[in-house]
């Protein structure tokens, strides 16, 4: 706004011409525009309206404010005395800067309401006041604001509702368990009986391991409908509460080791040539170990006895990735693509329920990173996984790729 | 919004009316807007709306004979976007603290929102409302967490934006507490 502003000339100023009139009607005329009416203080509670009056003025007090009308415009804006006894002083002297207050809303005469600001500033000797009817730029931010706090009242109705479900589910399942528990330990006194044939005995192992297996199957139901709440939940994109790969990495494959060295197994470990430590992506401590024992757990189940397991760490700038090789059989193509949804399993499913890489996948995906797997013609299979670094943010648009090396 | 600064007196003189500022507290769509609006208004409406900086609103209400006229700003919710000033209180003569009954984390919300106001503006009178006590099957507050409230000395209210019930109660409760306890 220029300081030659005409509201602010001063008595005694020297007469406008006619192009300095036209100017000064454009100026007005553009405020109006803008919703902003001027207001000129006379004294205390005592203002007057100058130039052009927007709009809005016609609506927003008991009667229409024309030019020149006198008024104490805390009686229109309820909002106004708090914050000009907030503003302190900023008609006090030439240099004072100018003051902003916050936005309030104020309905007005037909119903509707506007939101509004104002600006306490002196201009050329006079002390002006511009309230603001705010528009279409603010509209658009109020718009976004909104849409932001539907979604938070969505996620915590979805939340709300997986719980719920969550609870039945328990209730279900452990109705379910209960049997089966009986079914084991029946099984468990039959193989104890003396005088079984053969096939009796082999009719009571297969009965035994069945039974074990359906509750195996209902723990992993239970586990991957906490997942499926847990996924919803908080993770960390601060670097002072990421999780460090290399560390989960280090973890896991203590946990494993029995397993390892009961099939012969070695692993190698292979983070980025120079690459300093810590290596820390978005994601939650305890859930990306989980992610990492399923993957790992998973290569050496199909890898065969003697053979090796390498896990590479690359930093991307933006983000890490993190590669599982084994040297089993590969993957069949066809299922390669599926092979991170609920419920399916690989060739030999040894026990699983199918949902180790359906939390995998869909705690990753949460945040904000990608997950794969292909074959390696020749050598065997290839679990990755791509989580952003801390505060770098996932790209919502990029479709996955698996890892370069 | 009613509007008008006088009242006529015992013999017909006009004498200022008394003006009391009220706030609203509380967390984002616990229903601050839509309890003045039934309350200065009577209606109600199902669509949320966001509260941006302060809505302000007056009705007139009769406290012991007298004409007191509520200046209610309704101050936009709190969330991890907005957080609310209490240097709006400056001049309350008291406030409804809101939360939701349906969603649990409001109530906890409205502790800490009464904690930093009584920390900024000292002891105001303040009346505690537990909206949308229409909504039965998604109720969500127990009993016994509105007992401990009732026996930390808070005045707790079930209301309804939407049926209207407990609204008048509250703000007439607040009423006559500003009334005596905070002359302006």
């Amino acid at each position: 706004m220029p300081e030659d502003l005409t509201v602010g000339r001063t008595e005694g100023a020297p007469a406008l011409n006619a192009s300095d009139s036209r100017m000064e009607h454009g100026i007005e005329a553009l405020l109006a525009g803008e919703g902003i009416m001027v207001l000129r203080r006379l004294g205390p509670k005592r203002f007057r309206v100058e130039g052009t009056p927007p709009v809005w003025a016609s609506q927003v007090g008991e009667v229409p404010l024309r030019t020149g009308t006198e008024f104490d415009p805390a009686a229109v804006f309820l909002f106004l005395p708090y914050f000009l006894e907030d503003a302190g002083s900023p008609w006090a002297t030439d240099d004072a800067p100018p003051q902003t207050s916050d936005i309030w809303c104020q309905t007005l005469r037909n119903g509707e309401y506007l939101h509004f600001t104002a600006t306490a500033r002196r201009m050329g000797g006079s002390e002006i006041l511009l309230v603001r009817a705010l528009g279409v730029d603010f509209e658009e931010r109020r718009h976004v604001l909104q849409k932001a706090r539907e979604l938070a009242l969505a996620h915590e109705r979805l939340l709300k509702e997986i719980s719920k479900k969550e609870a039945l589910l328990h209730c279900l399942v452990h109705d379910v368990a209960g049997p089966a528990t009986t079914v084991i330990q029946c099984f468990g006194l039959l193989g104890l009986e003396d005088g079984l044939t053969a096939s009796a005995r082999e009719l009571v192992n297969m009965g035994s391991s069945e039974a074990r297996r359906q509750q195996v199957l209902l723990r992993g139901t239970l586990d991957i409908f906490a997942a499926d709440l847990s996924a919803l939940e908080e993770f960390f994109t601060d670097p002072a509460t990421a999780p460090d790969v290399l560390r989960s990495v280090n973890s896991v494959l203590k946990q494993l080791t029995a397993s390892f060295a009961a099939k012969g197994i070695t692993w190698s470990l292979v983070p980025e040539p120079d690459r300093p430590s810590p290596w820390l992506v978005a994601g939650h401590g305890g859930k990306l170990e989980r992610i990492l024992y399923n993957l790992l757990e998973n290569a050496v189940r199909h890898s065969p006895v003697g053979s090796t397991v390498t896990i590479r760490l690359t930093d991307e700038v933006a983000t890490v990735c993190v590669a599982i090789d084994d040297q089993g059989p590969g993957l069949d193509p066809g299922l390669a693509a599926t092979l991170f949804e609920r419920f399916v399993q690989g060739k030999t499913n040894g026990g699983s329920a199918g949902l180790g890489l359906y939390f995998c996948r869909m705690m990753i995906n949460r945040w904000g990173g990608q997950i794969g797997c292909h074959s390696l013609p020749a050598i065997g299979s290839r679990f990755w996984f791509r989580l952003p670094k801390p505060g770098a943010g996932p790209d919502p648009t990029a479709a996955p790729t698996p890892p370069k090396h | 919004m009613n509007r008008g600064g006088v009242v006529k007196g015992r013999h017909g003189v006009a004498k200022p009316m008394i003006q009391k500022k009220i706030c609203l507290l509380g967390s984002f769509a616990v229903g601050k807007t839509s309890l003045i609006s039934r309350f200065v208004r009577g209606i109600f409406s199902d669509q949320y709306l966001v509260t941006v900086g302060v809505k302000i609103d007056s009705k007139d209400v009769e406290v012991a004979g007298e004409t007191i006229r509520l200046v209610l700003w309704d101050l936009a919710g709190e969330d991890e976007f907005a957080k609310v000033n209490p240097a709006y209180l400056r001049g309350a003569a008291g406030y409804l603290l809101v939360a939701d009954g349906t969603r649990r984390a409001t109530l906890n919300q409205a502790k800490v929102l009464q904690k930093r106001v009584a920390e900024a503006m000292g002891p105001l009178p303040f009346v505690t409302l537990i909206n949308k006590c229409d909504l039965v099957s998604d109720w969500e507050i127990p009993e016994t967490d509105l007992q401990a409230l009732r026996a930390d000395g808070w005045e707790v209210i079930q209301s309804s934006a939407r049926t209207g019930e407990g609204v008048e109660d509250a703000f007439a409760s607040l009423a006559r507490q500003a009334r005596v306890k905070r002359p302006q």
